[in-house]
C-alpha cells in the first residue's frame, strides 16, 4: 500500500509535468500572445498607404516603429518569436484597383455628353447606383479571403536595443524595455531546459532503480514554474510600456491572446508537479526510516 | 516516453520501500493517468480559450467560480488518492502462530443485537473487524472498505471515503459548469466555428459530455449509499439485504457521519511510539542514591575505628598515589639483575611439580557448567574482550622478578627497609593476581607467590621481635597477628589445615630447603586424607550459611562477606590438596586487608559521594566465578581507568584486592552504562551466586567468624 501511493504520486506528477511542458512549448512557438483589432478598410485613399506599410513590413528593414504601426493598422498579432498581420490576398488587391479604374472610366465617360442636360442627369444617377452595387459586392466577397503574413524575429533582432522613442535612434536606449524583452524570450527557454533536465535525471533514476533524485527533480520543476511565471510578468510589463511609448491609433483595440494564457496556466501545473514530487520523496524517506528502525528494534 | 518513465518510477518505489519485492503492474497506473490528464487538460484549455471571452461578455465572476470549483475538485482528488484509507497493520509471524493453525474461519459478534460474522484473514493473521475487508490489489485489510478505485489508484475506506464522495460531487458540478459555459460560447460564435477558440471549446465540451454520464451516475449511487449508511462492498456482496443494517443511524445522521465526523486515526503510524521509547537515555539517579547510602554506612563504620588504623590507611593511600605516578628509572636496572636467577629456579620447580595435570582438571568444570555456557552465549562481546586481555597479563607477568628481589632488601631491618617493604607488597600483589588469571600454569605460580608472601610476613615478625623500639602502628599489627594465632588454635580440623599451611610456604622458599627436606614425606602421606575433610567442609559451609542468615550485619559488611564466600569452591577438589591450605591461609588475612584498604578512601578523598560508589562498585563483580565474562568486564574497567584519575584510584583498589584472590578471576569493573544490559546481568548474577553457594566449601564459616571477630576487635 505504501509504495502504491508514492508510485501514484510520481505518475500524476509526471502527467502534470508533460501537460505543462506541452502548453509552454505551444505558447512559445505561436504568435498569439497579444493581438490588435483594426478597423476595416475605408475609402480608396487608404489602400495605397496600407499597401506600402505591408510591403515595408514584409521586405523592409527591421525597425520597431515600422512594424508596430503595421501591426496596429493591419490586425496584427505578436508573439515571442513571430509577428503577423492579417491582409487580403493579391487578387483582392487587384480587384479593388480594377473597380477603381471602372469608376474612373465611368466618370470620364460621363463627362463626354455635354449637349443633353436631362440625359446627362439620368446617366449620372444610374452610374452612382451601379458603382455602389459593385463596390458592395466586392467588399462582401473579399472578407473570407484574408490571409495572415508572418515574419519571424531573428536572434540579432531579439537582442536589438529598444529606444525611448520608437523610430528615433537619437532619443537614447530604454534599458528597462530592452531587458524586459530579452528576459521574456530567454526565460521560457530556461524553463523548458530545466524540465528536460529533470526528465533526463528521472529517466536515469528509473534505470538505476533509485528514488534519491526525486527531491531534486521536484526542485527543478519548481524553478521551471517560477521561470514561466516570470516570463508572463515580463511580457505584460513590456507591452504596457510599449503602448505608453507608441500611442495606439484611433479605433484600434489590443487584447491578450490564448498563447499567453497557455503560458500563464503552465506555471501552476509545474508547481503542482513539484509539490507532488517533494511530498513523495519526503514521505517515502520518513516511512522507510520508520520501517528500518522498527525492524532493528 | 511518459508511460515508460512513470512505470520505471513506480518500480523504484516498489523496490526499496517494501521488504518483500512486489511485482510492478504498469497497467494499474493507466486509469489514474487518464483521469488526471482529462481533468487537468480539459479544464486548463477551457480556462485559456473560453474564459477570456466569457469574462468580457458575460461576467468576470465566471472564471473565478470555475477556478474555485476546479481547485476544490483537485484537492479532494489528491486527498482521496494519497490518504491512508484506514489500513490495519499485519500481525507479526511470531504473534499469532498458534492462532493461524487453530483459528476457525468465522467468529460471530453482536452489534445492536444483530449477529455479525468476522472472518479470519490469512494474509494479515487476524479476525477482520465488521465492515473491514481485504483488498487484493493493495494486499491490506482496510477499515470500512468501500471499494478499490482504479481512477485514484487507492482503496476507499473509512478515512478517505469523505474526500472521495466530495470529489464526485464537485466533479459533477465542475463538468456541468464547463459544458454549460462552453455551450454558451459556441452559441454566440456560430459564425466563427472554424477559429481556434471555437474548436478547442467544442473539444472540451465533448470530453466533458463523455465523462458527465458515468460520473453523475456514480455520484447518484453514492448518494443513496450515504443516505442508507452502507458501503459499496456491502451492497455488492448483499450483506444485511434481508435483515436490518446494524450500522445505520438514520438518514441525517448517516450523512453527517460521512461529512462531519472526526478523522479516524491512522493505525500504520504506531511505530513512532516504540521508536521514541527506545531512544530514551538511561536514568542515573538510582546508582547515586545507593552510593550515598553506602557512603553514609561507610562513614559510620570508619568513625568507630581506632586512630592507629587511620594513620595506617593514610600511609597506604600515599603509597597508592605514588604508584599512580611514573616509577623512578634508577631502581629498575638494580631490580633486573638479582631477578634473573630467581626466574630460573621457578622454571625448574614448575617442571618438577607437573603443571599439565591441574590445568586439565580446572578446564573440566568450566566447560561442563551450563551457567557458564549461558553467559558465553548471552555475552559474545566479552569473549572478544577476554582474548584482547591476554597481552596486558603477559606485560604484567614481567613484573614478577622485581617482586622477587624485594625480600632481599628487607633483610637490612632498617626503618627505610620497612617502608620499601610495604611498597613492595602492593607492587608485587598485582602480578601475582594477574598470573593467577593465566592459563594452566596458574596453579604452580600461585603456589610460589603464596610462598613469597608468607616469607615476607616472617621477616616482619623477626624484625618486631629483634627491634628494641617500636611504633604504635607496629604494635597494633603485632596484636592483629596474635588474634590470628588464637583463631588458628580453634577446632581440631582447623589446626590440622593451619599446620599444613604453615609447612607448605616453607617448602616454597629456597632458603629453607635444607630445613624442610625431612618433612616432605609426611605431606605426601597426609594427601590421602583429603576426601573426609572435604565432606567436613561441606557441613561447615552449611553452618556458615546459617550463621550468615542469623547474623545481622550492615550492608557493606554483607557485601564483603558475599564477595568473599563465592570464590572458595571454584577449584576442583582433586587438585585442591596443595592449594587448599594456601586458600585457608589467605582467608585469614583477607578480611583484615579488605577492611584496612577500604577505610582510607572517605577521609582522604575530597568528594566522598562520587568516590564511594567507585570504591564499592568493584566488590559485587567479584562474585561471578566464570573467567571469560570477568575478563571482559575487567578489560572494560581498564579502559575506563585510562579516562579519569578517580578511575585509576579504583583500579589500584582492585589491584590491591586481586593478590588475595589471585587463584580466582580478578574483580571486574562496574558494568557498562547500557540500561538494557542491567536486567541480563542481574538475572545472571543470582543464578551464579546460588550455584556458588551450593558448592561445598569449609572456609565460609571461618571467613564469617574471622570477619565478625575482626570487627569486634577493631571496635
Amino acid at each position: 500500500m505504501v509504495d502504491n501511493r508514492y508510485a501514484t504520486a510520481l505518475v500524476i506528477s509526471c502527467v502534470l509535468s508533460v501537460l505543462a511542458t506541452v502548453y509552454l512549448s505551444v505558447a512559445v512557438g505561436t504568435q498569439h500572445w497579444y493581438q490588435y483589432t483594426s478597423p476595416p478598410v475605408r475609402g480608396e485613399a487608404n489602400i495605397s498607404e496600407l499597401r506600402s506599410l505591408h510591403d515595408e513590413f514584409m521586405e523592409g528593414e527591421f525597425d520597431e516603429k515600422t512594424y508596430s504601426d503595421t501591426l496596429f493598422r493591419l490586425n496584427g498579432t505578436i508573439g515571442l518569436w513571430w509577428r503577423c498581420v492579417l491582409v487580403p490576398s493579391h487578387t483582392h488587391w487587384y480587384k479593388e484597383s480594377g473597380m477603381y479604374n471602372l469608376i474612373s472610366s465611368h466618370k470620364l465617360s460621363h463627362h463626354g455628353f455635354p449637349q443633353n442636360n436631362l440625359l446627362i442627369q439620368s446617366m449620372v444617377l444610374s452610374g452612382h447606383d451601379l458603382c455602389f452595387f459593385l463596390f458592395l459586392n466586392f467588399s462582401s466577397v473579399s472578407d473570407p479571403k484574408m490571409v495572415m503574413k508572418c515574419v519571424s524575429f531573428t536572434l540579432t533582432q531579439q537582442f536589438t536595443p529598444k529606444y525611448k522613442e520608437p523610430g528615433n535612434h537619437n532619443s537614447g536606449e530604454d534599458m528597462l524595455r530592452t531587458y524586459l524583452w530579452r528576459c521574456q524570450f530567454l526565460l521560457p527557454l530556461i524553463s523548458l531546459g530545466l524540465v528536460v533536465l529533470a526528465g533526463l535525471i528521472g529517466f536515469c533514476a528509473c534505470l538505476c532503480h533509485s528514488l534519491t533524485p526525486t527531491l531534486g527533480i521536484g526542485m527543478l520543476h519548481l524553478l521551471a514554474g517560477l521561470c514561466t511565471l516570470a516570463t508572463v510578468c515580463c511580457y505584460l510589463a513590456g507591452m504596457d510600456l510599449l503602448h505608453r511609448v507608441s500611442v495606439l491609433p484611433d479605433k484600434v483595440d489590443g487584447s491578450l491572446g490564448w498563447s499567453l494564457y497557455l503560458a500563464l496556466i503552465s506555471s501552476p501545473l509545474h508547481m503542482m508537479a513539484a509539490a507532488l514530487l517533494v511530498w513523495a520523496a519526503r514521505s517515502h524517506s520518513q516511512n522507510y526510516y520508520r520501517m528500518t528502525a522498527y525492524r532493528v528494534a | 516516453m511518459p508511460g515508460f518513465s512513470s512505470g520505471g518510477l513506480g518500480g523504484e518505489v516498489g523496490g526499496p520501500a517494501s521488504s518483500s519485492p512486489r511485482r510492478f503492474h504498469p497497467s494499474r497506473y493507466v486509469p489514474v493517468s487518464a483521469a488526471t490528464t482529462f481533468l487537468v487538460a480539459s479544464t486548463t484549455l477551457f480556462f485559456c480559450f473560453t474564459c477570456p471571452w466569457l469574462s468580457e461578455h458575460v461576467s468576470s465572476v465566471v472564471p473565478i467560480y470555475n477556478a474555485v470549483v476546479f481547485l476544490f475538485t483537485l484537492a479532494n482528488f489528491c486527498m482521496a488518492t494519497f490518504m491512508d484509507p484506514g489500513v490495519f497493520p499485519r500481525a507479526e509471524e511470531d504473534e499469532d502462530k498458534e492462532d493461524d493453525f487453530r483459528a476457525p474461519l468465522y467468529k460471530t459478534v453482536d452489534i445492536k443485537g444483530i449477529q455479525v460474522r468476522m472472518k479470519w484473514c490469512s494474509s494479515c493473521r487476524f479476525y477482520r473487524p465488521p465492515r473491514c475487508s481485504h483488498c487484493s490489489v493493495c494486499d491490506n485489510c482496510v477499515e470500512d472498505f468501500d471499494h478499490h478505485c482504479p481512477w485514484v489508484n487507492n482503496c476507499i475506506g473509512r478515512r478517505n471515503y469523505r474526500h472521495f464522495f466530495l470529489f464526485l460531487l464537485s466533479l459533477t458540478i465542475h463538468i456541468m459548469g464547463v459544458f454549460g459555459f462552453g455551450l454558451l460560447y459556441v452559441l454566440h460564435h456560430q459564425h466563427q466555428l472554424d477559429r481556434v477558440h471555437s474548436a478547442v471549446t467544442m473539444a472540451t465540451m465533448c470530453v466533458a459530455g463523455l465523462f458527465f454520464i458515468p460520473v453523475a451516475g456514480l455520484t447518484g449511487f453514492h448518494m443513496v449509499l450515504v443516505a442508507r449508511g452502507r458501503t459499496t462492498n456491502e451492497q455488492v456482496t448483499g450483506k444485511f439485504r434481508g435483515g436490518v443494517n446494524p450500522f445505520t443511524n438514520g438518514c441525517l445522521r448517516n450523512i453527517s457521519h460521512v461529512l462531519c465526523s472526526a478523522q479516524a486515526p491512522r493505525y500504520v503510524g504506531r511505530w513512532r511510539g516504540k521508536q521514541t521509547a527506545e531512544v530514551q537515555p538511561p536514568f542515573l539517579r538510582p546508582p547515586l542514591s545507593e552510593a550515598q547510602l553506602e557512603a553514609k554506612v561507610l562513614d559510620n563504620g570508619i568513625q568507630n575505628d581506632c586512630h592507629s588504623t587511620r594513620s595506617k590507611s593514610s600511609l597506604e593511600q600515599m603509597e597508592s598515589q605514588s604508584a599512580d605516578a611514573e616509577p623512578p628509572p634508577p631502581p629498575k636496572p638494580e631490580l633486573r639483575y638479582p631477578g634473573l636467577p630467581r626466574a630460573d629456579t621457578e622454571e625448574s620447580s614448575l617442571l618438577s611439580d607437573g603443571p599439565p595435570t591441574p590445568s586439565m582438571y580446572k578446564y573440566r568444570p568450566a566447560y561442563s557448567s551450563p551457567q557458564m555456557n549461558h553467559t558465553a552465549l548471552t555475552h559474545p562481546n566479552k569473549m572478544i574482550r577476554g582474548d584482547s586481555l591476554d597481552s596486558p597479563s603477559i606485560l604484567q607477568s614481567s613484573c614478577q622478578p622485581s617482586y622477587r628481589s624485594e625480600p632481599s632488601t628487607l633483610d637490612g631491618g632498617s626503618i627505610i627497609g620497612v617502608g620499601v617493604h610495604t611498597g613492595g607488597r602492593e607492587r608485587g600483589e598485582g602480578p601475582g593476581g594477574t598470573s593467577g588469571t593465566g592459563g594452566g600454569v596458574s596453579g604452580g605460580i600461585s603456589g610460589y607467590s603464596l610462598g613469597g608472601r608468607s616469607y615476607t610476613s616472617y621477616p616482619s615478625s623477626l624484625v618486631l621481635s629483634t627491634g628494641g623500639s617500636l611504633s604504635s602502628s607496629m604494635r597494633s599489627a603485632h596484636t592483629h597477628h596474635n588474634t590470628l594465632g588464637t583463631l588458628q588454635s580453634e577446632g581440631t580440623t582447623d589446626t590440622s589445615y593451619k599446620s599444613l599451611a604453615n609447612q607448605t610456604p616453607r617448602n616454597g622458599s629456597l632458603s629453607y630447603d635444607s630445613l624442610l627436606t625431612p618433612s616432605e614425606s609426611p605431606e605426601f602421606e597426609s594427601a590421602g586424607y583429603t576426601s573426609p575433610f572435604l565432606s567436613a567442609q561441606m557441613a561447615q559451609q552449611r553452618e556458615g550459611q546459617l550463621l550468615q542468615g542469623s547474623a545481622s550485619f550492615s550492608s557493606p559488611h554483607r557485601a564483603y562477606l558475599r564477595a568473599i564466600s563465592p570464590p572458595l569452591p571454584t577449584p576442583p577438589p582433586h587438585t585442591a590438596h596443595p592449594e587448599t591450605p594456601h586458600l585457608l591461609h589467605q582467608d585469614t588475612r583477607h578480611p583484615h586487608l579488605r577492611a584496612s584498604s577500604s577505610r582510607p578512601l572517605p577521609p582522604v578523598s575530597e568528594q566522598p559521594s562520587p568516590s564511594s560508589p567507585r570504591a564499592c562498585s568493584p566488590d559485587p563483580p567479584v562474585s561471578p566465578p566464570p573467567r571469560g565474562p570477568s575478563l571482559g568486564q575487567s578489560l572494560s574497567y581498564t579502559r575506563e581507568a585510562g579516562l579519569q584519575h578517580k578511575a585509576r584510584s579504583t583500579h589500584l583498589f582492585s589491584l590491591t584486592l586481586s593478590p588475595h584472590l589471585h587463584p580466582y578471576p580478578p574483580p571486574p569493573p562496574p558494568p557498562p552504562p547500557f540500561p538494557a544490559d542491567f536486567p541480563i546481568r542481574s538475572t545472571s548474577r543470582p543464578g551464579l551466586a546460588n550455584h556458588s553457594t551450593s558448592k561445598p566449601g569449609g572456609g565460609v564459616k571461618k571467613v564469617t567468624g574471622v570477619g565478625g571477630t575482626t570487627y569486634e576487635i577493631s571496635v
